[in-house]
């Protein structure tokens, strides 16, 4: 799974979003809100990360186990493949 | 997982940055130069020398580009004619592809197919027209330009492109004989639109005079009386609309210190020659900075902490219109600086807060 091209996200104060850009304004009328986790998982997503190594890095920022953190990545990754920001 | 619309996103925003002072609007005046030449304006310059002092795409896209990093999720481009500004759509395409919404404020002059066509393509928040009349011989009288022809045909286009638009009347001494006409041409063209509250105040360098064309205050409550006879109904309010009226809500309407609005708050102007101020009409000797010599942030911080200190009135204190009618220098002017009222600026408050008033109960 990796980032789609045409989004941007954007950290401010309480509320974090993946926003469209460019022409995908046109398409995409809203942006995605996401947790403090949800931002984590796809700045990794955007660095090129599997979901493996994302879950593995989740274990080592928060005090959740691998299978936790597996679960909450593919949650995530479910998620955000849904709203159409990754592919 | 939550998606918001831009427009609930903007608002919610504000609410937030106005507890942590974030700059979150911004207004960047482009250009002092316009391909009309209005006589009320506050701002269009005649002087062609302008023209080499006018801030470069570059230098406005470094502007712009700290500005997101403070963050700022809405803008404005605006003028003068922002579109006469040589490198509009660069720093247009800056913004959009930055993820910022982006408002474009214009004449309609310049709004030709082709300029369409690129806004279409990575479409704006909205573009908001000024409209100087209702036909050629009121654009002559008003904006010096025979030019409306033009105008019409391209707020048309506009339209016809499904682009998102708002047209906004200011009234001045000069369009009086025509008002009637224009508020019905608006009304025609069926699209969101409204009539401006007052006239700004125009900046020194104009060599203009408010006082020459101003209107009355009765004038200017019959100027909305007309409106809203002819547009009855109240546009419904969007969610995001909702959310901002909670908020305002909560605000105290009179503070020791500060202002009721979100200039420099939550937002900025930046003029043409790189001047921050906290709205574009605000006084510069209260809140100001320089961005190309301090930098946005630090700029940022200086008009946030003029705005924050500075005190209204005494009377606006005791004032029994101060939960509707709240202080603003930028209204004021020159009497801001003392820390007093324009008296015809708060007879005009209380008028049109009466008027307000009573209009509601018929309703």
């Amino acid at each position: 799974m990796k980032r789609k091209e045409g989004f941007v996200l954007r950290k401010m104060p309480g509320m974090n979003l993946v926003m469209p850009i460019g022409e995908n304004i046109k398409a995409y009328k809203g942006s995605l809100i996401l947790n403090d986790t949800g931002v984590f998982i796809y700045e990794k997503l955007c660095e090129g990360k599997s979901s493996e190594e994302i879950a593995i890095s989740l274990t080592e920022k928060y005090d959740v186990t691998q299978e936790e953190a597996m679960k909450d990545v593919e949650a995530t990754c479910a998620d955000l493949l849904e709203a159409g920001v990754v592919e | 997982m939550q998606t918001i619309s831009q427009e609930e996103f903007l608002y919610a925003l504000l609410e937030s940055s106005s507890k942590s002072e974030i700059p979150a609007t911004g207004l960047f005046e482009l250009t002092p130069l316009c391909n009309l030449d209005c006589k009320m304006c506050y701002v269009h310059l005649n002087d062609p020398s302008v023209k080499e002092q006018l801030l470069d795409g570059k230098q406005w896209i470094s502007i712009i580009k700290e500005a997101i990093s403070g963050g700022m999720v809405s803008a404005t481009l605006t003028g003068g004619e922002a579109l006469t500004h040589p490198d509009f759509w660069a720093i247009y395409d800056c913004l959009v592809q930055a993820g910022v919404l982006v408002h474009v404020k214009s004449n309609g002059v310049l709004l030709n197919e082709e300029n369409v066509e690129r806004l279409k393509q990575y479409p704006p928040e909205r573009i908001d027209v000024s409209l100087y009349g209702c036909d050629r011989e009121s654009y002559i009288a008003v904006t010096g330009r025979d030019v409306f022809d033009i105008v019409d045909a391209n707020i048309k286009s506009v339209i016809a492109a499904g682009l998102p638009l708002y047209i906004a009347i200011t009234p001045s001494k000069p369009l009086m004989p025509w008002l009637e006409r224009t508020l019905e041409y608006l009304k025609d063209l069926d699209v969101s639109g409204g009539v401006n509250l007052l006239l700004n105040e125009p900046r020194e360098e104009t060599g203009r005079v408010k006082s020459d064309f101003d209107l009355t205050i009765d004038e200017y409550l019959y100027v909305h009386q007309r409106k809203k006879e002819l547009f009855p109904k109240e546009a419904k309010l969007t969610e995001g609309q909702k959310l901002f009226r909670e908020d305002m809500a909560k605000r105290p309407h009179v503070s020791e210190r500060g202002l009721y609005c979100g200039a420099a708050r939550t937002a900025f102007a930046v003029c043409w020659d790189g001047t921050m101020l906290p709205c574009p009409g605000f006084p510069k000797e209260i809140a100001s900075a320089n961005v190309l010599q301090g930098g946005f942030v630090a700029s940022w911080q200086k008009i946030n902490r003029a705005v924050k200190n500075y005190s209204v009135p005494e009377k606006c204190h005791s004032c029994s219109y101060n939960t509707r009618c709240h202080y603003c220098p930028a209204q004021h002017g020159k009497c801001a600086l003392r820390h007093e009222c324009d008296e015809r600026v708060c007879e005009f408050g209380q008028k049109y807060c009466d008027w307000l008033q009573e209009s509601k109960k018929l309703r």
